[in-house]
């Protein structure tokens, strides 16, 4: 065997999906090439590496239960309740942060103060604290008056941040309506280096007038956050 | 009341036909959306979507793979949906608007004892960071999730042989990301 087949081959050798007898032949190459087997063992490192750092956590308990006994519930309230569940199970898992804004919007621009134990005195803002390189679902509330049409959005993350499943961007906007009552803007945000104090800005304009939110990240690499920080931010 | 296949309603019988499969479409989800919050949504939509279509279940032989697709599409059309407007109406809920936020712990072995290990994973980590999100996907499902490049295709809508050059690609990227601290090409010998 040389080196060309043996390096194509070690994929398939460590998904277990080669046949004994090439994975015989394989061994005997790497026993007897040196880079080889060099590569081998990088491959198999990274291999392990992967499954340890990236574990899915299997589903929460209950959900399941959750999901299927939503299926006997009458249809009209079946979709309604479908987000319910993902709503109350954000909030069971702890994994999302919610932050409510009412929007009264004034003619000037201004930032909206937070009052929370978290936040860095000086500025007044609410801090969240996320992990490096993993999607945190970051949530806010708007509590509309009444309907609210051609409302402009915009979101801007700080340099080394982005939406998931937006790679490169760090700043979006859409035009939409907002409906009376609760409405929720979901930024699905993922950090790909420490940060302390990084700005995520979201700017909601209609009718010439603006409102902006900010929102202090703190990215911290994995591993180093060994708190349960609860944040309870009232605007 | 009706009874279908012994079950006692419907429901029942959809139930313990997805049942066996949830598990492993969470993870799939996972794999997708990368975060429990909204892998829980896709699930949930799948599984609400596709009770109607109990008939047509029952025949389907890959029965994972054959939801997964299913659900895969339905993240594609959410993504869509997100990048026309991201705002969605709770005016309906008991809105508990409790503000919660919680890391998990990570286990901690003997620093010492592990700091290679560690590098190397971090090392890992990054370079897998560094990746496209796509990229990243077909590398999870194929080396982490067990997948096979045809099962991937299936699911994701792809040729069999975009999939195999697109994780070559994926995988070369990783290795080269990560050749400066550990890795030196190999040459043909």
């Amino acid at each position: 065997m040389n080196c060309q087949t043996a390096q194509n081959q070690i994929d398939d050798y460590l998904v277990g999906r080669l046949h004994p007898i090439r994975q015989a032949q394989l061994d005997e190459h790497l026993a007897e090439c040196e880079k080889c087997a060099q590569l081998f063992d990088l491959e198999n490192k990274i291999k392990h590496a992967l499954i340890d750092l990236d574990k899915v956590p299997g589903p929460r308990k209950g959900f399941a239960d959750e999901v299927f006994a939503a299926l006997e519930r009458p249809a009209s309230k079946s979709h309604r309740k479908g987000f319910t569940i993902g709503f109350s199970s954000a909030i069971a898992a702890s994994l999302a942060v919610w932050l409510g804004v009412t929007v009264f919007l004034s003619p000037e621009t201004s930032v909206i103060p937070a009052t929370n134990p978290g936040s860095q005195a000086s500025l007044n803002l609410p801090v969240v604290k996320v992990s490096v390189a993993k999607v945190h679902p970051l949530r806010v509330l708007f509590n509309a008056p009444g309907d609210m049409q051609d409302v402009t959005l915009t979101v801007k993350l700080p340099p080394m941040m982005e939406l998931s499943g937006y790679p490169g961007v760090s700043e979006m906007s859409w035009k939409t309506d907002l409906h009376q009552g609760q409405n929720v803007l979901k930024l699905p945000v993922v950090a790909h280096q420490a940060m302390m104090g990084g700005e995520v800005i979201t700017k909601i304009e209609n009718d010439g007038k603006a409102k902006v939110l900010k929102v202090l990240v703190d990215a911290i690499e994995d591993g180093q956050v060994r708190y349960v920080d609860t944040n309870q931010i009232a605007i | 009341m009706a009874v279908i296949n012994g079950f006692r309603n419907q429901a029942a019988a959809y139930e313990a036909l997805i049942r066996p499969h949830f598990e492993k479409l969470y993870r799939v989800a996972y794999r997708f959306t990368q975060n429990q919050d909204d892998a829980e949504d896709l699930v949930q939509e799948l599984v609400t979507k596709m009770f109607s279509r109990y008939d047509e279940l029952v025949n389907i032989e890959r029965l994972d793979i054959w939801l997964s697709k299913v659900m895969y599409r339905i993240f594609i059309d959410d993504r869509r949906r997100y990048t026309r407007s991201p705002i969605k109406n709770l005016s309906d809920l008991d809105g508990d608007s409790q503000i919660e936020y919680e890391h998990s712990e990570s286990e901690f072995g003997d620093p010492e004892e592990e700091a290679t290990q560690d590098d190397f994973r971090n090392e890992v980590r990054r370079a897998m960071d560094s990746l496209s999100e796509d990229q990243k996907l077909l590398i999870q499902m194929f080396e982490i999730e067990g997948y096979s490049l045809d099962e991937i295709s299936d699911m994701l809508c792809l040729p069999i042989g975009t999939v195999k050059s697109r994780l070559h690609r994926a995988r070369s990227s990783l290795r080269d990301k990560l050749k400066n601290g550990t890795f030196s090409r190999v040459e043909a010998c």
